[in-house]
């Protein structure tokens, strides 16, 4: 073999070392990235995972520190007695049927609004969305007793309609951050469309409703959901406006719950918290439900609302 | 009577909005004038509503008698101060993570989202009582605490922010879920040129996330700000949301929670501009340059 050859073949050898060392890294990134994201995505389910397994396990269980994830003899007793202190058959449709026609209405009317100012300009435009932006800021708290005031005036207390009317206006639980979502979402149409339908005499408001809504499915998905949870879990409303424990939602009913039960101290140490655990579970699963199903088209929606843009 | 097109979509434009206008003037401008001016009334009946005028006493009550409302004032303004930067940076970290990922990325993305449905009630307030975030905190400060000890370093001056973020690791986490997905969305509309272009000229991504991503996300710094500050000052979980909440609605001392809210809120409000201006002059320079 000439000089030459072996030269060659050194620098065929150390090209190849390089190839694996890159490739070793590129591993090692991908290993690492993965081991810091499940640990991290372990934190972040640990609350829940912890919920789950806390109201299946028995009272004896409970302060057994050996029985770690796993109950070993798990019974629903938490989940019996739980269903019966939260009220749930009455409760549960309560909290959905509010939370539903509060994001129904949070989401045609946010569009509206939403379309209106990203696309349709009127004068002082400029200065009604720094208005908008404004409510955002301002905590609801300090707006709460004026409206509690006002719907006492106009008797709408213990009713739903101080939980629902607002979201026909576009106040809704943080209904500010929703206009702007959409309006986010609407900028960042082409106008092209709206030109060639303007063209062929259509007003605004067939364009929005033919063309710009089914566009819009993505910040709709969104803004609903978005909505629901935050209605549904939302506390200062329901305290506001419903006094009656008839009309309790849900999430009210699990706060009844536990300030009842901690309130004479030898009962929360008594029943333990299997029963919290299980009214935590029930009130929220409704949501984790709606989450699990639409999480697919959620997250994908998140990335196409131009939100960010 | 026609108008010209312009004029017809702004007559439009004012009708699409028109919900929001009504909405504003009942629901926000009233109540929010109607709030201050509470705040130096005293609520003489409530069922007919009926006040009276009290001048400044509530205010001279909050600095001068009341014990309990300042200081929760103070936490709660700390912690917005310190919390908010955690937030911001670590839900960067998590979403420049995740970007990485090809494979399972929505999973992921959807165990992140989780806190936002878990804990935007008060859900979140029973569980941590029951001891899942103590629990989850406690061996993480263990941990650093071994490691502390046995490297023999006694100064406090390294460990006592580790601990104060580690402190304040379960909280944080569990007001990230929005922001996560908003860096989110801000890392996938950054170009993939630009990172090829760096690359090609010898920049390590270390730089580029410097050069390029930072100046890239740095309107979405400013979102995803806005809307942590919102998320935690409205927090029913906050002393002073709790506090005005509890003397609200407990001895219906209206006129009082006024007060104690205009106080929150002007505190609030001069933070939020306060930050924002900062921010502003940081992303206008950004954007300049690029």
């Amino acid at each position: 073999m000439t000089a030459q050859a072996k030269h060659k073949q050194r620098g065929l050898v150390y090209r190849d070392l390089q190839g694996l060392r890159l490739k070793v890294g590129r591993h090692l990134v991908t290993i690492l990235r993965w081991l810091v994201l499940l640990e991290l995505a372990y934190v972040f389910l640990f609350p829940v995972l912890f919920m789950l397994s806390t109201s299946f396990k028995p009272l004896i269980e409970l302060s057994n520190p050996t029985v770690r994830w796993i109950p070993r003899n798990p019974t629903a007793d938490g989940y019996v007695l739980a269903l019966e202190h939260l009220n749930y058959f009455r409760s549960l449709p309560v909290s959905i049927v509010t939370s539903a026609i509060a994001a129904i209405g949070q989401t045609l009317v946010g569009a509206l609004v939403g379309y209106g100012f990203a696309r349709l300009p009127f004068p002082g435009r400029r200065l009604l969305f720094g208005l908008l932006l404004f409510t955002i800021i301002v905590p609801p708290q300090m707006v709460m007793i004026p409206q509690f005031m006002l719907y006492s005036r106009l008797n709408w207390m213990n009713t739903y309609l101080p939980l629902l009317v607002p979201t026909y206006l576009g106040f809704g639980v943080r209904g500010g951050i929703l206009l702007v979502v959409y309006r986010q979402f609407f900028k960042g149409l082409p106008f092209e469309l709206e030109d060639s339908a303007a063209v062929d005499g259509a007003g605004p408001l067939r364009i929005f409703w033919q063309i710009m809504l089914p566009l819009a499915k993505p910040a709709i998905l969104v803004v609903f959901l978005f909505s629901f949870v935050w209605t549904w879990n939302d506390s200062l409303g329901p305290i506001m406006a419903l006094r009656n424990q008839d009309l309790y939602t849900l999430p009210q009913w699990m706060f009844n719950m536990t300030r009842l039960l901690t309130s004479s101290s030898f009962t929360y140490f008594y029943l333990g918290e299997n029963l919290f655990m299980a009214a935590v579970t029930l009130t929220i699963a409704p949501l984790l439900l709606l989450f699990l199903v639409t999480q697919r088209y959620f997250t994908r929606s998140i990335d196409r609302t131009g939100l960010v843009e | 009577m026609t108008f010209n097109l312009r004029t017809q979509r702004a007559i439009w434009g004012l009708i699409f909005i028109s919900p929001w206008i009504v909405g504003t003037a009942l629901l926000f401008a009233w109540p929010i004038m109607r709030t201050i001016l509470l705040s130096f009334q005293d609520v003489t009946d409530l069922m007919n509503l009926q006040t009276e005028w009290v001048g400044l006493k509530h205010y001279l009550e909050i600095v001068q008698s009341d014990v309990d409302f300042l200081p929760a004032l103070v936490q709660t303004l700390r912690d917005l101060v310190l919390n908010v930067p955690l937030i911001l940076v670590f839900s960067m970290m998590m979403a420049v993570l995740l970007q990485g990922v090809t494979r399972g990325q929505l999973l992921l993305r959807a165990v992140f989202f989780l806190p936002v449905i878990v804990a935007s009630g008060g859900v979140i307030k029973e569980v941590i009582r029951a001891g899942a975030a103590t629990d989850m905190v406690s061996t993480t400060i263990q941990t650093f605490q071994r490691a502390t000890v046995a490297s023999d370093i006694q100064s406090t001056l390294v460990v006592a922010p580790v601990q104060i973020i580690v402190d304040r690791l379960s909280l944080i986490i569990w007001h990230t879920g929005v922001q996560i997905l908003l860096f989110t969305a801000g890392l996938n509309s950054i170009p993939d040129h630009l990172y090829e272009a760096a690359r090609v000229d010898g920049a390590s991504p270390w730089e580029s996330f410097w050069k390029i991503t930072l100046p890239m996300i740095s309107p979405v710094i400013v979102i995803a700000m806005i809307y942590t500050y919102v998320d935690l000052f409205s927090d029913p979980l906050n002393p002073v949301v709790e506090y005005i909440m509890r003397l609200t609605f407990g001895p219906l001392r209206l006129g009082f929670g006024a007060a104690m809210s205009v106080v929150y809120f002007a505190l609030v409000f001069l933070l939020v501009v306060l930050t924002l201006r900062m921010m502003s002059k940081a992303v206008f320079h950004l954007g300049e340059r690029g």
